[in-house]
């Protein structure tokens, strides 16, 4: 069975809710592959509200990413503003600023294209909250997909949205010339409608024996659509059944079986940090944050250098193939 | 990727109805009217009624105490919730003729699952979503008299400490005595979680 060898280098963070850690999680995991000797790149995706290089202590970022976006810098490379983490770069995230928080099918090609061609091992992209289809994007584009959220009830159901949006995008676009499959899709889960495609599970025993072909492209799709859960600011033990739920909902309706890629203790002494500015690892020798964090870097470092066994034997792009991106970008017109 | 699907407990009863019985002021009969269930929420349950015209003012039964019965198909037992109507509205173009809000009194865990599963255009997902976090609050957690008995232990292990460094030869042998049962007592707590089983989420969809 073919392999592909690709190392899963752009990661990103995304999780539909606001305030639930995002920034945090991908200061504190860069911070932690940082310390395995990896040379990391952060980007803070949120384009109309940066905040990671304020975490991070960098109050005026002299470039940022509406400097790359509007082309008054030609390389993403020139955005990198060296941290006071030791390997780490940071590109600040693009503020307030209307033209950057929504780019254009241009500048998103031209920046994800960019992204690839970073001087590092991994780029962390912090996204941010919200499911516009330029999240969405951004997210199915990464070859690592985390999914963050916290054990509240608003969490949950802000990343269940987030994971099927995300999701169901893809689809959109994996069969975007399908009106069939679309009208099936974007029709099951509604009441009324005649049909009970309550599930893609549903959609794909409708297709099994009337249309292989369509069935064996979705199930290839939902294959691709690989997800791991990480929940932040744990309390207690109960909060830990957090990823369980989001998992076994994506298993039962989505058709999707996301890892668990581990948990992030609250910690009080985070807040602390943030005011003072000063990146949280580095504000107390020991953080309980730190803890979770240490062991989600090492899994990210497994999963990026593990070969994915490729679906049914179809033969996956190698690492000279360029990158489909514009089956995978949409322009914003046509979203 | 596993193609599990989500199999409720209690299956969605679609031809059970809903009647809300209201005891009638003047009237000596109390007042019987088939409703429609819009939502749920803790505590509360906002109804429809399709056709309020017979009643002349709704305004009148706010606050008044009231039954929602669920007539269940088959001669099954009915099962009827305690209720008072907090609020009535009438609605609008293309929205339903009057709505209630009713606030249920000390309503059953059976019961709710069942008007939970009246709810026609709830997204299944969504629905299965919260079942399974109302599963995962129901799962016990660490109970009262462990952490009663980890308690008891610590006071028991620092007492006996004090009195086997401190005390007089016949309370070291009670303070030997102390610590030990408090040792047990906070060992208890430690060694609980070993022989619980974990439940994976697996279990979390298909225990439901």
């Amino acid at each position: 069975m073919p392999t592909s060898l690709n190392r899963t280098k752009l990661w990103s963070i995304g999780g539909g809710k606001g305030g639930i850690g995002k920034s945090l999680v991908t200061l504190g995991l860069g911070v932690a592959l940082a310390r395995l000797g990896k040379k990391v790149i952060l980007i803070d995706g949120d384009l109309g509200g940066a905040n990671l290089h304020t975490l991070m202590g960098v109050r005026y970022p002299h470039v940022t990413l509406e400097h790359f976006l509007t082309k008054k810098v030609t390389r993403l490379e020139d955005t990198i503003i060296e941290s006071a983490v030791e390997g780490i770069g940071l590109i600040c995230g693009a503020d307030d600023l209307m033209g950057a928080a929504n780019p254009t099918f241009a500048q998103k090609i031209r920046l994800l294209r960019q992204i690839e061609e970073l001087p590092a091992q991994y780029v962390l992209f912090d996204q941010g909250a919200g499911t516009s289809f330029n999240t969405l994007d951004f997210f199915n584009f990464s070859g690592g997909k985390i999914a963050l959220f916290t054990s509240q009830t608003t969490s949950l159901q802000n990343a269940y949205g987030f994971i099927k949006s995300a999701l169901y995008r893809k689809l959109s676009r994996d069969f975007a010339k399908d009106d069939e499959v679309l009208q099936l899709l974007y029709q099951g889960g509604e009441g009324g409608t005649g049909n009970n495609f309550s599930t893609i599970q549903d959609l794909l025993d409708h297709f099994k024996e009337a249309k292989p072909e369509k069935h064996a492209r979705l199930t290839q799709a939902l294959w691709d659509f690989h997800l791991f859960l990480v929940v932040n600011m744990v309390k207690s033990n109960a909060d830990l059944k957090a990823p369980e739920i989001i998992n076994s909902v994506c298993r039962d309706f989505l058709n999707i079986q996301p890892d668990i890629m581990g948990h992030v203790l609250f910690d009080a002494g985070i807040e602390a940090a943030i005011g003072q500015m000063v990146p949280f690892p580095l504000h107390q020798k020991k953080s309980k944050a730190m803890v979770g964090l240490d062991q989600i870097a090492l899994r990210l470092v497994k999963h990026s250098r593990l070969p994915r066994v490729a679906w049914q034997g179809v033969r996956e792009a190698s690492e000279e193939e360029a990158l489909p991106l514009d089956a995978i970008i949409t322009h914003p017109s046509g979203s | 990727m596993t193609s599990g699907h989500f199999q409720p407990e209690a299956a969605t009863n679609e031809s059970s109805s809903l009647t809300l019985e209201v005891a009638g002021q003047k009237e000596s009969t109390p007042l019987r009217i088939p409703v429609l269930i819009q939502n749920l929420s803790m505590g509360g349950v906002t109804l429809t009624v399709t056709n309020p015209w017979g009643i002349a003012n709704w305004d009148r039964y706010r606050g008044q105490e009231c039954v929602l019965r669920m007539e269940e198909p088959g001669g099954q037992e009915d099962v009827n919730i305690k209720a008072q109507i907090v609020w009535t509205k009438f609605g609008g173009t293309g929205q339903p003729a009057l709505s209630l809000g009713l606030q249920l009194v000390k309503p059953p865990e059976a019961a709710l699952r069942q008007l939970n599963n009246l709810l026609t255009h709830t997204s299944q997902d969504i629905k299965g979503l919260w079942d399974r976090y109302d599963q995962v609050q129901k799962m016990p957690g660490p109970t009262p008299l462990v952490h009663h008995c980890y308690i008891a232990g610590l006071v028991l292990l620092v007492g006996g400490l004090v009195l086997q460094f401190t005390g007089s030869p016949a309370y070291k042998i009670c303070g030997w005595v102390l610590w030990l049962l408090g040792t047990l007592g906070i060992a208890g707590k430690i060694i609980r979680p070993f022989w619980q089983k974990p439940v994976s989420s697996d279990q979390i969809g298909k225990t439901l």
